[in-house]
C-alpha cells in the first residue's frame, strides 16, 4: 500500500476539483479548452526544471512511496503532480473568483507584487549559492515583474486573493509529501541547496516555486479566456 | 563573484544581439532561408517552419545550464546560459508578441525608442525576398527607422 502514497496524493489533490469541475451552477469543465494549455505549458517547464534539479540531487524522492514507474529520471507521481496540483488550483481560483462578492482591488495586487519582486531579489542575491532558493526566487521576481511592468494584467488582485485559500491545501499536500506524519519524507531536500528554514516539514522555498507555478497556469488561462469571442461576448 | 556572473549575464545578452543579427542577416537571409521563407510569407498557421531557430537557439542555452550546473559546477557558464536565456524571452515579447502579434497582446504606453525598434522590422518585413532586406538587428534600431508617422500593426498578417 506504502508505495501507492505520492500516487494517491495526486489523485486525492484532483479528485473534488474534478468532481466539483461539473456544478451545475458554476461548470467548471466549459472552460476545460483554456485549462489545458494553462496546465501544459507551464508543466513542461516545471518537469524540465524538475528533472534538471532532480539530476544535481537538490531533491530527490523516495522509491518506498512510489509505484516504480518512471519517465526519465523523475518518477511518474511527480510528472501527475504538475497536471493534478494546477488543476486543483485553477479551480480554486475559479471558486474563489465565483463565490467574493467585491473584485479584490488591483492596486493591493500590484504592491503584493512591488513587495514580493523587492524581497525575493534580496534574499536570492543573498543566496545565489543555494540553487533551489536562488533559481526559483530569481525565477519568481522575474515572472512578477514582467507581469507587473509589461503585461500589467487586471486579475493580480484576485490571484494573491485566492492563493490564499490555495496555500491551505498546498500546505497539507506538501506537508505530506515532505515527511508531515510519515516515517520517511516522499520527497527529500538537500538543505545545503534551500535555505533550510521549514515550515513544520515544508521548506520555505516551496511557497514561492508553487506560487510561480500557479500565477503562470492563471495568466496563460486568462489570456486565453480574453482573446476568445465567445467568451467576451458572455 | 556574484557582480562577474551579473556582468556576464549583461555582456552575454548584448553579444546576442550581434549573434541574432549576424544569423538573421547572413544565415536566415542565406542557406537557411528554406526555413525563414515562412516568416516572410503571409499565412494563418499557428506554427511555421522558422520556429525550428527558436529550437536550435534553445540548444546552446540548454547545454550551458546542464554543463555549469549537472557536469561541473562552473557559475560562470551558468551565467552564459541566463544571459542567451534572456535574450531568448526578451526576442519572443518583442518580436513574436509585440511585433508580430502571435499572441494578441500589446504594450500601452511605448517610449520612442520602441516605436523604432517596432518600426525597423516593420521596414525588414516590407520585402518578402531573400535579398533585398534591410534592418536585421532587433534591440538596436538605428537612427533612419526613426518612424515619421507610427501606426501599430495589430494584425499578424499585416507584419509578415
Amino acid at each position: 500500500m506504502e508505495k501507492y502514497y505520492y500516487l494517491l496524493l495526486d489523485i486525492g489533490s484532483v479528485l473534488f476539483p474534478l468532481l466539483f469541475s461539473f456544478h451545475p451552477r458554476q461548470n467548471f469543465s466549459r472552460k476545460w479548452k483554456y485549462l489545458w494549455p494553462s496546465i501544459l505549458i507551464p508543466a513542461l517547464l516545471f518537469i524540465a526544471w524538475d528533472s534538471w534539479f532532480t539530476a544535481m540531487g537538490v531533491w530527490g524522492f523516495n522509491p518506498r512511496y512510489l509505484t516504480g514507474v518512471y519517465i526519465g529520471n523523475l518518477p511518474l507521481e511527480e510528472v501527475l503532480f504538475f497536471i493534478c496540483i494546477p488543476y486543483a488550483c485553477i479551480f480554486t481560483y475559479e471558486a474563489v473568483n465565483y463565490f467574493q462578492r467585491t473584485e479584490p482591488s488591483n492596486d493591493n495586487g500590484n504592491r503584493i507584487s512591488a513587495t514580493l519582486i523587492v524581497g525575493l531579489l534580496v534574499i536570492a542575491f543573498k543566496n545565489y549559492d543555494r540553487w533551489y532558493t536562488s533559481v526559483t526566487f530569481f525565477a519568481t521576481a522575474f515572472f512578477l515583474l514582467l507581469l507587473l511592468v509589461i503585461v500589467k494584467p487586471s486579475w493580480l488582485g484576485r490571484f494573491y486573493f485566492a492563493f490564499i485559500f490555495i496555500l491551505i491545501p498546498f500546505f497539507i499536500v506538501n506537508g505530506v509529501l515532505t515527511g508531515s506524519g510519515l516515517p520517511e519524507p516522499v520527497v527529500w531536500y538537500n538543505d545545503h541547496e534551500n535555505m533550510g528554514i521549514r515550515m513544520l516539514t515544508i521548506p520555505v522555498e516551496d511557497t514561492f516555486y508553487g506560487m510561480l507555478l500557479i500565477v503562470m497556469s492563471v495568466s496563460i488561462f486568462e489570456y486565453l479566456q480574453k482573446k476568445d469571442p465567445i467568451q467576451k461576448s458572455i | 563573484m556574484i557582480v562577474i556572473c551579473s556582468l556576464i549575464v549583461i555582456g552575454t545578452f548584448l553579444l546576442w544581439e550581434f549573434v541574432a543579427w549576424f544569423t538573421h542577416k547572413y544565415i536566415m537571409h542565406g542557406f537557411l532561408w528554406i526555413w525563414h521563407k515562412s516568416h516572410h510569407t503571409m499565412h494563418d498557421h499557428t506554427l511555421e517552419k522558422n520556429d525550428w531557430f527558436a529550437v536550435v537557439f534553445s540548444i546552446p542555452s540548454i547545454a550551458l545550464f546542464y554543463f555549469g550546473s549537472v557536469a561541473t559546477r562552473n557559475p560562470y557558464i551558468i551565467s552564459v546560459g541566463i544571459g542567451i536565456l534572456c535574450y531568448g524571452i526578451f526576442y519572443l515579447v518583442f518580436h513574436d508578441v509585440i511585433v508580430h502579434q502571435r499572441l494578441k497582446w500589446r504594450p500601452l504606453k511605448k517610449s520612442q525608442y520602441l516605436k523604432r525598434m517596432i518600426n525597423a522590422h516593420y521596414v525588414h518585413h516590407s520585402k518578402h525576398s531573400k535579398e533585398d532586406c534591410e534592418a536585421f538587428g532587433f534591440l538596436i534600431a538605428p537612427k533612419k527607422y526613426e518612424p515619421r508617422s507610427f501606426e501599430f500593426k495589430s494584425e499578424r498578417k499585416e507584419t509578415q
